[in-house]
């Protein structure tokens, strides 16, 4: 028997928001990276590609900004008993920007090949987890087959990296042409990709299946929406000043607190779901390969002050290895390492560190050094290394690119490196703690802790396949405890989006997750 | 080797008192010179100086003007700004000064060696020499800074590399020029090796010219080592280097304009100082280079 | 024309020095350039093994080396690690926003130097001169990234005459300010020393004597001859712009080949450091072609045949 989880039906078409006129409004979004590679949401692993992705596309089910599930291009659907089989019930009305019906064959030829090692799935193939296979059932009606049960599957439709694509645009351009100009269902079309300047959207004339819980239904009043790549914050900031774009993304914390405190522009803060800013210790080489030091480094540093002193109060300090924002966090995280520096200095004291005229400690005529090559936010990394030297670390920390850190990664060369990860599942933790995501030759991979444990392994695995939510909840804390009785991963502070917009205009909407900034509902406002 | 004493053709001989004296009684010099000491004695006895750590955070508000506990102000971490622009003199100076003897040494020995032996090798070094002339030497800085790594030891060889065709190119010329003089046709008629004849006759004879290049190019080294580490190659964290200062301050300036404006200003003031003895130098001890 | 074929043919050992140069230093640099290639992405070792030959480094480093310099030649060198897409094309793409700020800056450099240079000139160590040349010497003394800092802090934020972001010439004046006074103080004493020698010339103390004014003396007579020799320096210039473009884009976080060049490298991306260190060089030659040609020009007495 199938239970039937939820039947709404056709909500977007009957019982949607007032439909608006269209109108020629034109708006710009300065985005901070310039190194976009792929636009394909089956491929990509970038919140920032995600950035013109939520645009683009469609998923099965749609989330809200708080992660809540509605339906999307399913009306409906049922869960199998066995937990192994999902069946879709699928919108009829949906056509591709090319022209192409959406069906029961686009959903199975988008998991089909997101699996499919040719394409290079780097986020997706996460986090369809352990698919098998998909059956047409009529034209639309699908079912989803997975090889063990996952707790996560309904998230997982609802992830922009499961959005659906065009098969025939895939087939046409071939996988790389496809990421250079995507074709999807959503409320905007691809136009084009200036490499490291922009990309030019507009809007589908034809969108008229906006999720039910949107404020309006029908295309968008945003006629063309233009997403600009300024990597430097200043910049950015200086660029929504001159009226040049009118939202921007990443505003400095002290550019925030200006705005907020004028009416020529509107601030609006995401608080990312997923793994919090913060540090992976290496527990193979080096200093912390001891858990006592491991754990004297986070009790030596200050992370509410530092939160306070970065962020300007537009930033909480993170206590663990997920956000709290997160599913399945674990209150218990809160107690753990409260900043003492009796307790680091004791310690470290116990584990045989002797502190030295120059105020950093030694043992066996080693010194307590710690190499630490920072790939973002450097005043972290510098507020770090001075709340650290207290208890005599000496860290040094070196500014690095993303190159020069995949070669690190590659060596096992660093003793710790910055993490973040937005994601609305706490599945998200397998990514850096599983010891299958340890890094090989050639496999690159973020366990940078490089932390081996089975107990670990297993929980990780049970918890993706947990049969209720409870038994879900207790896996994830218990793993949770786990890793911060080890020491192994420093929760910073949380992530934030800080969005700045001008005030003429109104309905920005984050996307799930709160860091992607969703242009259909914008308009002017009254 | 007697420093104290140059010999100078045609100039009979100068010595330090008379260099030191013609420097004082030119305003641009002695300005230069009193600016110099001034940052010299600053990144010296900085610990005396400042009761901060260039490192410790929190010595007052955050990004706050300057006051009378925080003379120059403070950056993002609360860290002294007047504390750090002390001793990033001993970064940036001391960089600058390596640099410069780094490319004097090689490109001396490179001009000596080419010069001295002349024919082919001299033609094909002349020709290197015109190549690393004409090549972008930032391009070329980067370059090396990519092969090494990033740091400031690193940043000395990539830009100490770039500047050596400038000691070369005179090097050579001096010792081709020295070459055809008779007391080094008259040594060789005693016996003396090659290399007595370099070190003994040409390097005294280039040394007023050598001093002159390095002084030149002292201000040049210490802008290209500080705009380095400015592109984050150079210093890293907490290292206060004054290039390093200005582009971590740059994001905050219009809220501190300090964390910009007075390591710019040491920077400035410093390769502006070299500059200025560099020119009255080079008017004394070089007089045909000069105008 | 012997002449042009001659100086073409003396460029080839500085390209060859040049171009074997960039091969030496990107192959001893460190990182597995399939790994750079592929950029973190998850790929089995018959990918890997696929990418090594298609980026040909299954073969030895002498083939490898001359099948370097033929793509150099062809101007055919390969494609970014980074975006895909063909260097050549992507230096093209930049190449505009860099001559805009580079052409920007030789004006006001140029305009700044002469001007200094010309006052300074005319009345050798009067307080004049004295001022100018402290004018020239503050130019070759500020660092670059601070002065675009201190515009950008007084005109831009502050007083906010002027865009610092955007494109257009507005956008462009103090970028160009910032290559400029780089550029300025160099070419002032140039400028200076060279008119000091020419109004020492005979032919112009002769058309003082006619009792021409000072001012036409020096623009009608002295100027041009005392242009050779900056004009010759144009191509020391050349290497200066470079430098202005990488400090002063990062600085107004501008795109150019400044900050490809800059990202190139820090990303390791290897065929677009080799294809910008080719070109440049290139460019380089034939700057430096065109100024003997313009030397030639500004002072006919002056045979080609004789320059070399």
């Amino acid at each position: 028997m199938r239970k039937l989880v939820l039947a709404t039906a056709v909500a977007g078409l009957l019982a949607g928001g007032p439909a608006v006129q269209a109108s020629d409004l034109e708006i710009v979004l300065a985005e901070d990276r310039v190194d976009h590679r792929t636009f394909d949401p089956r491929v990509t692993q970038s919140r920032h590609e995600e950035q013109v992705i939520v645009q683009i596309f469609d998923q099965l089910l749609s989330a809200d900004e708080n992660g809540n599930r509605h339906p999307g291009l399913a009306k409906s659907w049922q869960v199998s008993d066995d937990k192994l089989s999902y069946t879709f019930q699928l919108r009829d009305d949906v056509t591709f920007h090319d022209g192409t019906p959406f069906n029961a064959e686009a959903v199975k030829f988008t998991f089909d090949t997101i699996v499919d090692p040719e394409l290079g799935s780097q986020g997706a193939v996460d986090i369809i987890g352990p698919y098998a296979s998909t059956e047409v059932l009529g034209e639309h009606e699908v079912r989803v087959n997975y090889s063990r049960p996952y707790g996560a599957a309904l998230g997982a439709f609802a992830e922009t990296e499961l959005s659906i694509v065009s098969p025939t645009a895939v087939k046409e351009k071939g996988n790389n042409g496809f990421a250079q100009s995507p074709v999807g269902t959503g409320p905007f079309k691809f136009v084009s990709w200036e490499k490291g300047k922009q990309i030019d959207l507009e809007r589908n004339d034809d969108y008229n299946w906006a999720p039910a819980w949107m404020s309006h239904q029908g295309p968008s009043q945003v006629s063309r929406a233009t997403v600009r790549f300024i990597p430097d914050a200043s910049t950015r900031v200086a660029a929504l000043e001159a009226g040049e774009v009118e939202a921007s993304e990443l505003v400095p914390a002290l550019d925030m607190r200006r705005f907020a405190a004028g009416d020529e522009f509107t601030t609006m803060v995401g608080n990312a779901a997923g793994l919090p800013f913060a540090a992976l210790f290496n527990t193979s080489r080096g200093v912390f390969v001891d858990k006592a030091v491991r754990q004297a480094f986070m009790h030596a540093v200050d992370r509410p002050t530092l939160a306070a002193n970065l962020f300007f109060g537009f930033a909480d300090p993170a206590y663990g290895p997920i956000s709290a924002s997160t599913p399945s966090y674990w209150s218990g995280n809160d107690a753990y390492y409260p900043f003492d520096l009796d307790k680091a200095n004791a310690l470290l004291d116990e584990a045989g560190w002797k502190m030295g005229d120059d105020g950093i400690r030694h043992k066996d005529g080693q010194p307590l050094s710690v190499y630490f090559p920072a790939l973002l936010e450097p005043d972290t990394a510098v507020a770090v290394q001075a709340d650290v030297r207290r208890v005599g670390f000496d860290v040094n920390v070196e500014n690095v690119m993303k190159a020069r850190q995949d070669e690190l990664i590659f060596a096992n060369g660093y003793d710790m490196l910055v993490i973040r990860w937005v994601s609305n599942d706490p599945g998200v933790l397998s990514i850096p703690f599983h010891s299958r995501n340890i890094v090989e030759p050639g496999k690159f991979k973020f366990n940078w802790a490089r932390y081996a444990d089975a107990g670990m392994d297993q929980m990780l695995e049970d918890a993706e396949s947990a049969a209720t939510a409870e038994a879900r909840d207790e896996l994830y804390a218990a793993i949770q405890k786990q890793i911060m009785d080890e020491g192994i991963f420093l929760p910073i502070h949380n992530q934030v989006q800080t969005i700045a917009h001008t005030s003429e205009l109104t309905g920005f909407r984050l996307a799930a997750g709160q860091w992607q900034v969703r242009f259909y509902e914008v308009k002017k406002a009254e | 080797m007697n420093a104290a004493v140059m010999a100078h053709p045609g100039r009979g001989r100068l010595t330090v008192g008379r260099v030191v004296r013609s420097l004082v009684v030119n305003p641009g010099a002695l300005i230069g010179a009193i600016i110099l000491t001034a940052l010299v004695v600053g990144a010296i006895f900085a610990p005396v100086l400042t009761p901060f750590d260039y490192y410790a955070t929190d010595t007052g508000p955050r990004l706050s003007p300057p006051t009378t506990a925080n003379l120059l102000g403070t950056d993002l971490h609360g860290r002294d700004i007047f504390t750090r622009v002390l001793y990033g003199g001993r970064f940036s100076l001391s960089v600058g000064i390596a640099t410069v003897l780094f490319a004097a040494i090689l490109g001396s020995l490179f001009g000596i060696f080419i010069g001295f032996t002349g024919g082919r090798v001299d033609a094909l070094g002349s020709r290197i020499i015109d190549v690393m002339f004409g090549f972008p030497s930032i391009v070329l800085s980067i370059l090396i800074v990519a092969v090494l790594g990033v740091g400031l030891v690193n940043v000395v060889i990539a830009v100490g590399i770039a500047e050596i065709p400038y000691f070369a190119r005179v090097v050579r010329g001096a010792v081709l020029g020295a070459k055809e003089q008779l007391f080094v046709e008259a040594s060789r008629a005693l016996g003396a090796g090659d290399l007595r004849i370099m070190l003994r006759h040409i390097l005294p004879n280039i040394f007023p010219t050598m001093i002159v290049l390095a002084t030149l190019n002292l201000g040049g080294a210490i802008l290209s080592t500080a705009s380095l580490s400015f592109l984050g190659l150079g210093a890293q964290p907490p290292t206060p280097e004054w290039g390093t200062m200005l582009s971590s301050g740059r994001e905050f300036m219009r809220y501190n304009p300090a964390v910009m404006v007075f390591p710019g200003l040491a920077l400035f003031l410093a390769v502006m100082s070299v500059n200025l003895l560099g020119d009255r130098l080079r008017q004394i001890l070089d007089p045909r280079a000069a105008d | 024309m012997t002449y042009f074929l001659r100086r073409i043919l003396g460029m080839v050992p500085v390209l060859l020095v040049t171009w074997t140069l960039v091969f030496v230093v990107l192959e001893i640099i460190p990182g597995d350039p399939v790994n750079l290639m592929l950029a973190g992405r998850p790929a089995s070792e018959e990918v890997r093994e696929r990418e090594r030959k298609r980026l040909g480094l299954d073969k030895p480093v002498h083939v490898r080396y001359v099948s370097f310099l033929g793509r150099a030649l062809k101007g055919d060198l390969g494609e970014s690690f980074q975006t895909r897409e063909p260097v050549t094309k992507m230096i093209l793409d930049q190449l505009r926003p860099t001559l805009e700020l580079s052409l920007g800056g030789f004006i006001v450099g140029v305009t700044l130097g002469v001007i200094l240079g010309v006052l300074a000139g005319i009345r050798p160590n009067s307080w004049l001169d004295t001022s100018s040349m402290f004018v020239a010497l503050l130019g070759v003394s500020l660092p670059s990234f601070w002065t675009g800092m201190l515009l950008i802090f007084v005109f831009g934020s502050t007083l906010r005459w002027v865009p610092i972001v955007g494109e257009g010439i507005p956008a462009l004046i103090l970028p160009s300010i910032t290559v400029g006074l780089f550029l300025s103080g160099g070419l002032a004493r140039l400028i200076r020393s060279s008119i000091l020698e020419v109004m020492g010339q005979d032919y112009i103390r002769t058309a003082r004597a006619k009792g021409l004014s000072q001012w036409v003396v020096v623009m009608k007579h002295a100027m041009r001859n005392a242009l050779i020799p900056p004009v010759t320096l144009l191509g020391v210039q050349f290497g200066l712009l470079i430098t202005g473009a990488v400090i002063t884009e990062t600085v107004f976080a501008r795109p150019g080949l400044g900050q490809l060049l800059l990202q190139s490298v820090l990303n390791k991306d290897i065929p677009l450091v080799q294809a910008l260190v080719v070109y440049a060089t290139g460019a380089y030659i034939i700057l430096n072609l065109l100024v003997d040609l313009l030397y030639g020009i500004i002072d006919p007495r002056i045979k080609l045949e004789q320059a070399s």
